[in-house]
């Protein structure tokens, strides 16, 4: 794993691997020129953002020998699926600021962001057609739906202060876990193996891989492995129980709970800073069951695998400690 | 670090760890499975040693595996037909009454317990981590035990339903039609009666007048339509809670394409099947007490559930997505209101056999 200094991304893959931000992922030609705030928009938007999602094709692709050409598409359609989804998320979430900058739907009308989203998710749908493999256009219409369902579940969530964290992976399952997961297998179907037995176990992966960057994202907001110095206690004061909040507040007042504005206040009302070590420290062993989890369908994985293909293995091992546990490559 | 094993529906000894016959000092607790209930299915087991798992104590364990609490209704219908009996002065056989109230508890039981072995296997317990008496999945119990406990029990219900077939033969009928309407709910589908279209009307008329009018016969009382409206409303109120129980799972029953009544009608519509339903409940409970009861006591019962009416409306229709604490706890509230009614209707029989001792 690599560090791009560049981009300032950690990225996946040996030496001589490209960072993500050398991929022709956007390219301005890709859309018409007649709409130039259409292409002002997405300029923007293309710029910045770690792009993991796309690194993960990479990496994937690379031990999959898949041919560069259905590479580039793999890693331009997940991450103009993810990218769409910000523009829908942000807009839902009211969000003023993406990646530093101030987001589309501020920036120019909340019109135009759903426009803009929605084409990129129709240019998903025209460019994989293009490529006939009728198996990966129905896999990711159905990871677009997906993604959808979740945001409209997730904007119920919205001031429930008694929400489970069993409800609240439901729609992370949804929403962030099915992007995961399409990376996984996206890239055995372009090659047209579709044994079911593979797309099973790369399912689960995808899901825990999901589910556990879900987790550490939501522990950043009680400034937990925050090395990259994001606000905190956003979700909280926005009114969305993430996941850390649903699990160590089962037993507080749920009206102090609305009135935390610092993280002393959170744990003043969850029951002191003992009590929010304590929660920390099983929030963290339940995490570590999933990590466990993981490399134990990696073992699965490897039957699947051709000789060839099984450094994939290695690549994907320490996903677990980039996603949950932010550590930089190395370290 | 944990013991985690991966199996495939496929494979040979996917069966033992399901039942939890691969070995004699440790439990497979499921943790995650996909393709549930399809030939794909892949279940991965955390093995534990028998002496890890945590247990409550022999009492609760046991009265959650048997699942106690879904034996309210029935020991009410039971209750309510003996005092009404004693109200109207139709002598009954008390031994027939204590032998048929065995019988029948048991058989309840034995269902409860072959419905929980059933959805271990099918793996519904799985997708639904919260229902059941999750006694399996926790690994107080092995599947395979549950399986024989439900065979023991079903066995013993008929041993005690025995005595008053042999005095009433006229109960074959009844139990004929049980036994059609068990053998249709358990036996000829792989998925329980939760995650099947009309299954309301079995359950209802299984909870409801099958169940009161074989017991008014079981006991010698013979045809009462009081016991059959008493039944039906029993029978409603059984099938409400069913269904709030499918409509709290809806989102999961949907994702799982598992078809029921809710999972049909979708969300909304839902919420407006569950009020009728609920003011069916009503109606029928209101005209069991205008026909049968004491003024006083229709009154009571009257406005004592047309409250909780209410607000059954008002919190329903104060729902707006499928996901989240407001449905649970709705949910929860609703089931209460229920049992509220329930309560005060037992209140009311035993008023009577209070009026009875002190006349007598």
């Amino acid at each position: 794993m690599l560090y791009c200094l560049k981009c300032k991304a950690l990225f996946i893959g040996n030496k001589s691997t490209k960072c993500v931000m050398e991929y022709k992922i956007y390219d301005s030609k890709d859309f018409p020129a007649y709409l130039p705030k259409l292409n002002q928009l997405y300029d923007d938007l293309f710029s910045g953002g770690k792009g993991f999602r796309a690194k993960m094709i990479r990496m994937m692709a690379e031990n999959l020998r898949l041919d560069p050409k259905a590479e580039l598409l793999l890693a331009q359609t997940i991450e103009f699926i993810h990218n769409a989804s910000l523009l829908h998320d942000d807009l839902v979430d009211r969000s003023h600021l993406r990646r530093g900058k101030t987001t589309a739907w501020m920036k120019y009308t909340p019109e135009y962001a759903v426009l803009a989203g929605d084409y990129l998710l129709a240019r998903v749908m025209v460019n994989l057609s293009s490529y006939g493999n009728i198996r990966l256009v129905q896999y990711t219409a159905e990871v677009i739906s997906d993604l959808l369902e979740g945001e409209w579940l997730q904007d119920s969530l919205v001031g429930d202060m008694n929400v489970q964290l069993s409800q609240l992976d439901r729609v992370h399952n949804l929403k962030t876990a099915s992007l995961f997961k399409w990376c996984l297998r996206a890239p055995f179907l372009a090659q047209e193996r579709y044994e079911p037995g593979l797309h099973t176990v790369l399912e689960e992966m995808g899901t825990l891989l999901g589910q556990l960057f879900q987790r550490s994202d939501d522990l950043l907001d009680f400034n937990i492995r925050n090395y990259e110095g994001k606000a905190i206690l956003g979700d909280l004061k926005s009114g969305y129980l993430n996941s850390f909040a649903s699990y160590s507040t089962s037993h507080a007042n749920k009206t102090d709970l609305r009135k935390c504005e610092t993280l002393e206040d959170f744990s003043r009302v969850i029951g002191g800073q003992a009590t929010f070590d304590q929660k920390l420290k099983e929030f963290d062993e339940m995490n570590l069951f999933l990590i466990q989890l993981y490399s134990h369908h990696m073992k699965t994985l490897e039957t699947y695998l051709k000789p060839e293909e099984k450094a994939l293995l290695k690549k994907l091992e320490p996903l677990t400690e980039i996603l949950y546990w932010r550590k930089r490559p190395g370290s | 670090m944990s013991q985690l094993v991966t199996l495939f529906r496929k494979d040979p000894l996917f069966p033992k760890y399901l039942h939890g016959t691969f070995s004699d000092k440790e439990r497979a607790l499921p943790v995650q499975s996909l393709n549930v209930n399809t030939e794909h299915e892949q279940v991965t087991f955390q093995i534990v040693p028998i002496e890890k798992i945590e247990k409550p104590v022999f009492l609760i364990k046991w009265a959650r595996i048997m699942k106690l609490h879904n034996l309210t209704l029935l020991g009410f219908t039971l209750f309510a037909i003996l005092i009404k009996n004693s109200v109207d002065g139709i002598a009954f056989d008390p031994a027939l009454a204590l032998l048929s109230a065995i019988g029948a508890f048991c058989l309840h039981i034995g269902v409860n317990l072959r419905n929980d072995y059933q959805d271990h296997i099918n793996g519904l317990d799985r997708i639904h981590p919260q229902g059941g008496s999750q006694a399996i999945q926790k690994g107080w119990i092995t599947a395979a035990r549950v399986r024989t406990l439900s065979f023991v029990f079903l066995f013993i219900g008929i041993i005690f339903g025995l005595p008053s077939l042999f005095v009433y033969p006229e109960l074959f009928i009844l139990i004929g039609t049980l036994a059609l309407l068990a053998i249709v709910g358990f036996s000829q589908y792989r998925m329980g009666m939760k995650y099947r279209l009309w299954s309301e009307v079995t359950i209802f008329l299984l909870l409801g007048p099958l169940l009161s009018v074989g017991y008014q016969y079981a006991i010698g009382c013979g045809f009462d339509l009081e016991v059959v409206l008493l039944g039906c409303t029993v029978g409603l109120l059984g099938a409400y809670f069913i269904h709030l129980k499918n409509f709290q799972a809806i989102l999961v029953n949907s994702q799982a394409k598992f078809h029921n009544t809710i999972s049909e009608l979708g969300f909304e519509k839902s919420k407006t099947f569950l009020i009728a339903w609920w003011w069916l409940f009503f109606g029928f409970l209101n005209l069991y007490h205008y026909i049968y009861a004491a003024t006083s006591w229709f009154w009571i019962i009257f406005l004592g559930s047309l409250g909780p009416t209410i607000y059954v409306f008002k919190g329903l229709n104060q729902l707006h997505s499928p996901l989240g604490s407001k449905v649970d706890m709705t949910v929860d509230k609703n089931k209460k209101i229920g049992i509220f009614v329930l309560a005060l209707w037992t209140l009311e029989y035993l008023s009577y056999l209070i009026v009875i001792e002190l006349s007598s």
